[in-house]
């Protein structure tokens, strides 16, 4: 009861101070006229009674100020006023308080993103699959070399690890082109499946159903298909009639049986499959002879399992390799596992490899933008620091007049924390916008989600960090203050620090310029990188070259029929307006080709192959349409092209240097072996050469051209360079086609530049990332740079006085001042560029075109700090020489 | 009046104010007179410092207010001792005057 009486009062103190105050005031008024009518009552006049009743009440304002006091909420209502206080010197002081802001907001703001981004990457979890922590995944590994195992492997490690495996299912990649009635042509990432897979993960179905157990136990295998929900949406428009519909798969009748549960992509984070079908109908789609049930026969099946509650990797691990070894003495096929043991991995979604680097580059970016933070938090310090010291007087002047120290000290306390919070509103803006940077970009090969969340703990924390910095380094001055005499303070305005904590100051705004100018040698260095990607010559001209596919075999083509139907749409796309080449290629350029060709000079007496060539199987214009030279012989000819019996190959400069050196290749036989078996070929002609994907490849690629496909046909690329855009050749080729066979769908028309410029996505966004980075680090170092030299022009106001009084020149001052910023400058210099030569050792493996030591780098980064050293200087610099000598002497 | 010599201590008023209630209820003013009165004139309640007296003992619950009419018909808060204030009236009379009777035999004695 008394409690809450004393709760009472309090609230209604806090909320009603208004109403009790005025009621106080009533109280006493009614106090002091009863006293008055006394006073009447004994005879005074009023005007005397009510001077001597208000004496002898005392001062009304005093005593109601002691009520406060009892009433206990004067704290609060100080604390109120000392924040208005602090909004008011906020306000007189925009600029200081907006440096101070936007510096925590860019460490806020950065920490946070990249932060978030890293979490992205490296924590992101495989939507669609549960209990992750339980999964494990099995690599047969040696050396680097990656093996899988057939399926009555995968059968038998099941059968033998039961005690500590739960389920163990397997999956391998397949290209797959989606196909069928009413269905535009797609290329869709597919999974052929063995073992109870869905099961091991856990995933679920949106519609429909997933494949089952029986399905996935080879021979047994029907044609069935689970598509992703991601394909279901972009291909299917959300139809749930899809179920059971019927489609092709690499020209193969397919059922659709289930739509998977939304996000899920497979085990990979990597690649993302879209369509998932059982192990036994893996031979038939891929037109591979592959017997699923040879135990040796070698098939990529990568391992998945859960555990069994309770049971570690290790002894999963153990009880694999036990499995296998005896494996390997039943089966003398299998002796070559005696190499590829299976290790596991605790974690399923990227391989262990990869992880790695993936890893190794997120912790240097990490640890960029934590010392972005720290140059943030340091910069803000050196701005608190230096503004306590132009304010000291003032605070000196309050304490005179009697504000207690603990008042004076929770005003520096309450204006750190509101300069943080603008900060970290600032920050938070910054944030967000940078995220959307990072928003749906494909980086290290991981699709980062469209919808890119910021990590709301790692804000507050770096928020927290900021605020408890403006707090500490808000005290840290007023604390110094206290502890000198009030009036030696009001007398020379106090302007020295100790020696220490100025040396202190230098070295941080040292390593604050050091740090920028790494991080501009590694900003530049990257976008050197990604300039000479961009001016790598691939070979041959992507402008204005477009691919669209068809899959005939959907509507029952035989290969005779496909091969007609190219020689008409060739010919027919060929002679529209606009229509500079077409042509016809089993895969399109600045893609690996279809499959490795094994080649050697058929009179090679070396071991082994000459080269492993990616092969194309190409129409004769295809070398005009994609702008590749014919440097030595000729193209196909309409004889050789799709004859089944032609023996035509082109190869290129550089398969022919590899294969003949320096001597002609054309007339010249050679020994093949690719998905046909070895067969003997002659060369017709020789191309110029050119890249694919992998721009920084030191040598352009070993490519080889047929005239004839060597695996199954099945569908047919048009390849179409035009001076009409990209919507007109699509409108113009799907007009032919539904003009030939109404029931063939085409898909859209795309440039090959995309592809291009896919290929360096990630260096482009890396380059782009440390450029802001850079800049970031670059500006808070200009900026910690012009509060320290600031400060100290504020410590010297006297000392430069005197000098301008004993007839200094200004140029003389300014030299002064810029004095010492240039020796900052040049200790920032020779420390940022060991920093440098120690990042670049980083980026190494990134860079391409450009060496880690370019001197022009090192100058161009060096003269941007000495840039910088100019501009946070001249400011200051020029306040000095305008000091006033009487004023600056007056302080005394 | 006479100038008071007895600067009257903290807690030494809140029993003054206590006492002077535990007749009646009173307002502010009516409480200064009080005090002069059983004090016989001898201690003058500077008579501003009893409200911050008198919210104190509020916030304890040894007093409650009420608004009312005084005899001169001027609107005045009552001060009412609750069961607690007189407790407390009780227990620091007692202590008032251990510590009275206890100073007074150091003040006797010699040297």
């Amino acid at each position: 009861m008394r409690l809450f009486n004393r709760l009472q009062m309090w609230v209604r103190a806090l909320f009603r101070r208004e109403d009790a105050d005025n009621e106080l005031r009533r109280e006493m008024e009614s106090h002091i006229q009863m006293e008055a009518d006394r006073l009447l009552r004994d005879g005074a006049t009023p005007d005397e009674a009510r001077r001597q009743a208000m004496a002898a009440f005392g001062g009304i304002e005093r005593f109601a100020e002691d009520v406060r006091d009892e009433r206990g909420t004067r704290f609060l209502q100080d604390i109120s006023l000392d924040v208005r206080l602090a909004l008011r010197s906020i306000r007189l002081r925009p600029a200081f308080a907006i440096v101070v802001a936007l510096t925590l907001a860019t460490g806020i703001g950065a920490t946070t993103a990249v932060f978030s981004w890293a979490n992205a990457l490296l924590l992101r979890g495989l939507p669609g699959v549960r209990n992750t922590a339980e999964l494990f995944s099995v690599v047969f590994e040696n050396d680097g070399v990656v093996s899988g195992v057939s399926y009555p492997s995968l059968d038998d490690l099941t059968k033998g690890s039961t005690t500590s495996v739960a389920s163990l299912a397997g999956a391998g990649g397949v290209s797959l082109q989606l196909g069928g009635e009413n269905i535009a042509t797609a290329d869709a990432q597919g999974e052929y499946v063995a073992g109870d897979y869905f099961g091991t993960l856990g995933t679920r179905a949106a519609f429909g159903r997933l494949l089952t157990a029986s399905e996935l136990t080879p021979p047994l295998g029907p044609q069935v298909a689970v598509i992703s929900y991601r394909l279901w949406k972009n291909s299917f428009g959300e139809d749930t009639t899809v179920v059971s519909r019927r489609v092709t798969l690499n020209g193969q009748q397919f059922t659709i049986v289930g739509i998977a549960e939304k996000g899920f992509a497979g085990t990979s984070i990597v690649n993302e499959t879209d369509i998932w079908i059982p192990l036994a109908v893996y031979p038939a789609v891929s037109h591979r002879p592959t017997d699923v049930m040879n135990r040796s026969a070698g098939m990529l099946i990568e391992l998945v399992g859960r555990v069994k509650p309770g049971a570690t990797a290790s002894r999963v691990q153990a009880d694999l390799r036990r499995t296998m070894t005896d494996l390997i003495a039943t089966y003398p096929d299998l002796s070559s596992y005696s190499k590829f043991l299976p290790s596991v991995n605790p974690s399923i979604g990227m391989r262990v490899s990869y992880r790695e680097t993936v890893s190794k580059t997120i912790r240097m970016l990490l640890g960029i933008v934590a010392l972005v933070l720290v140059i943030a938090c340091a910069n803000v310090a050196n701005l608190l620091l230096f503004r306590s010291v132009k304010r000291r007087s003032e605070f000196a002047v309050r304490r005179a007049l009697g504000a207690s120290a603990w008042r004076l000290l929770r005003q520096h306390v309450i204006e750190g924390l509101l300069l943080s919070f603008l900060g970290g509103v600032f920050g938070m803006v910054l944030a967000l916008a940078l995220v959307k940077v990072f928003a749906g970009q494909r980086l290290l090969a991981i699709q980062l989600s469209e919808n890119l969340q910021l990590d709301w703990r790692l804000l507050a924390f770096a928020f927290t960090i900021c605020v408890a910095n403006g707090v500490v380094f808000g005290l840290v001055p007023a604390l110094l203050s206290f502890r000198q005499n009030v009036l030696v303070n009001l007398r020379s305005g106090a302007r020295n620090f100790t020696g220490s904590s100025k040396r202190a100051r230098s070295v941080l705004t040292v390593v604050q310029l050091a740090t920028s100018m790494a991080l501009v040698v590694g900003a530049l260095l990257l976008s050197r990188t990604v300039a000479k990607l961009n001016a790598v010559d691939i070979g041959f001209d992507p402008t204005n070259v477009t691919v669209m596919k068809l899959d005939p075999s959907a509507q029952g083509y035989k290969s005779d029929q496909m091969q007609s139907l190219r020689r008409e749409l060739l010919a027919r796309v060929s002679v529209q307006p606009g229509i500079i080449s077409v042509s016809a290629a089993s895969s399109p350029p600045f893609r690996g080709g279809d499959f490795v060709t094994d080649v050697k000079r058929l009179d090679y007496d070396g071991k082994g192959w000459q080269s492993q060539a990616p092969t194309y199987f190409v129409s004769p214009s295809h070398f005009r349409t994609i702008g590749l030279r014919i440097v030595a012989g000729r193209t196909f000819s309409d004889d050789e092209y799709q004859n089944s019996s032609s023996d035509a190959v082109i190869i290129t400069r550089e398969l022919s240097r590899r294969l003949f050196g320096e001597s002609s290749a054309v007339g010249k036989q050679i020994f093949t072996r690719g998905s046909k078996g070895p067969m003997t070929q002659t060369v017709v002609g020789v191309v110029s050469d050119s890249r694919a994907q992998n721009l920084k490849a030191k040598t352009a690629g070993e490519y080889l051209f047929t005239a004839r496909p060597l695996i199954v046909d099945r569908r047919i690329l048009l390849v179409v360079k035009s001076s009409r855009s990209e919507q007109d050749v699509g409108k113009l080729v799907a007009g032919i086609v539904h003009d030939i066979n109404s029931a063939l769908s085409v898909s859209k028309p795309e440039p090959i530049t995309e592809s291009v410029a896919r290929s360096i996505a990630t260096e482009k966004l890396f380059a782009k990332l440390i450029s802001l980075l850079a800049f970031l680090a670059a500006t808070l170092a200009a900026v910690g740079l012009y509060s320290v030299i600031s400060y100290s022009v504020a410590e010297r106001t006297r000392e430069i006085g005197i000098r301008i009084a004993m007839g200094a020149q200004e140029s003389k001052i300014v030299r002064l001042v810029a004095r010492q910023a240039g020796w900052l400058v040049a200790a920032g210099l020779a420390l940022g560029t060991g920093g440098a030569v120690m990042l670049s050792k980083v980026l190494e493996s990134r860079l391409f075109g450009v060496s880690r030591l370019e001197p022009a780098v090192y100058v161009g980064a060096a003269m941007l700090s000495v840039l910088i050293g100019a501009l946070a200087s001249t400011l200051p610099a020029r306040i000095a020489a305008r000091v006033n000598p009487v004023e600056a002497l007056r302080h005394e | 009046m006479r100038e008071s010599n007895a600067d009257v201590l903290q807690g030494t008023l809140d029993l003054l104010v206590l006492k002077a209630l535990s007749l009646q209820p009173m307002h502010g003013w009516g409480i200064s007179q009080r005090i002069l009165q059983i004090s016989e004139q001898t201690f003058s309640v500077g008579q501003g410092s009893l409200y911050p007296a008198l919210y104190r003992l509020e916030k304890r619950s040894l007093v409650k207010s009420e608004w009312g009419t005084s005899e001169n018909n001027r609107e005045a808060k009552f001060y009412t001792l609750t069961t607690a204030g007189k407790r407390a009236l009780g227990e620091e009379t007692k202590s008032w005057r251990d510590f009275a009777k206890t100073m007074e035999i150091v003040l006797e004695s010699k040297g």
